[in-house]
């Protein structure tokens, strides 16, 4: 077992171009991860024809696991892994752990997400359209928790979370009191430090250009 | 007979709360439309409607051509991504939206 190699975990990812930065930390700061298990909702077919037309980035393929898996340097990638269900977020932290060679801690101890957003989102409201972003975090909050309870996980989680706190599908302060709601003991958010992404959006085009917000939440505190 | 071709429209566009694209509560949005119309004029008129739809509007628009592919193919990641939407516009014959930076977006790069 690879002692104090830090590595993490990202949910509902797009594009491999858009995917999750995650060594960034609050206050500008970096902490530098040295793998990572990345996870998408589609299954590998789907996500290659959604956002990987042009040909996919991996190199490697992992075989006799229940999820589909690929691997392209210290990043495996997971796919249909639905960040609402518990046992799916275990599949994927099992699969990393089995090929890092770590515990379930040096994974699930940072768990990256960017703007989840729900889906069919251009036929709701705008506040419908929170409502079922609220519920989607919410799920997301507890989803983690209990995967670390079954997976034996004693410590405390960070769950960052990248999303503007002007993001009219889910302001800050919305954003905020779900995480709470989801179980979080603490959310804190960088104010100071501006992060520009792109952002695809759930039909899979090239996404545009937006400022976002780091958002941090404590799961899994006993306290 | 219709030969459908696609236009890109080089514009500034206003955008509200409402408008499906916001992620950061931006008042515009600068960027490309990519549009699959038989003439210019044409194109310009269903991208108008497109984003009457989105709670978004026209502000300014510095240029629009037809799309051909030899004029992006310089690498970089802009003309992958329009050549990428374009060649999709063009075979499902709908309105595409490519390159967009949000106002607060330009704020930010402006001050790095």
């Amino acid at each position: 077992m690879a002692a104090n190699y830090k590595g993490a975990m990202t949910l509902a990812e797009g594009r491999y171009n858009y995917r999750v930065d995650v060594d960034i930390i609050l206050n500008n700061g970096r902490d530098k991860k040295e793998f990572v298990v990345r996870t998408s909702l589609e299954s590998y077919g789907l996500w290659k024809a959604k956002y990987g037309k042009s040909g996919s980035p991996f190199s490697m393929f992992i075989k006799g696991t229940t999820k589909e898996a690929a691997v392209i340097d210290r990043e495996i990638w997971v796919f249909g892994i639905d960040a609402t269900k518990a046992n799916d977020i275990v599949t994927a932290v099992k699969i990393g752990m089995a090929y890092f060679k770590v515990s379930a801690e040096a994974i699930l101890n940072d768990v990256y997400v960017k703007n989840l957003n729900a889906e069919s989102e251009n036929d709701m409201l705008r506040q419908a359209l929170v409502t079922a972003n609220k519920k989607l975090y919410k799920e997301v909050c507890i989803a983690i928790s209990e995967a670390a309870g079954i997976l034996g996980c004693k410590s405390v989680l960070n769950f960052w979370v990248f999303s503007n706190s002007n993001n009219p599908k889910i302001p800050k302060d919305q954003l905020h009191s779900t995480l709470k709601e989801g179980g979080a003991t603490s959310v804190s958010t960088d104010e100071n430090t501006k992060h520009v992404f792109d952002v695809g959006d759930n039909f899979g085009g090239p996404g545009q250009r937006f400022k976002t917000n780091l958002h941090l939440a404590k799961l899994n505190d006993k306290l | 007979m219709e030969i459908l071709a696609v236009w890109l429209i080089h514009h500034k566009a206003s955008m509200t709360l409402d408008s499906p694209m916001n992620m950061d509560g931006s008042e515009y949005i600068v960027g490309i439309g990519v549009v699959p119309a038989t003439n210019m004029q044409e194109a310009l008129q269903l991208f108008d409607a497109y984003l009457k739809k989105q709670d978004m509007a026209v502000l300014e628009a510095w240029k629009c051509e037809q799309y051909f592919p030899k004029n992006f193919s310089e690498i970089s990641q802009k003309n992958s991504d329009i050549n990428e939407v374009a060649q999709e516009a063009l075979e499902s014959n709908k309105i595409s939206y490519v390159c967009g930076i949000s106002s607060e977006a330009l704020d930010c790069e402006e001050e790095q």
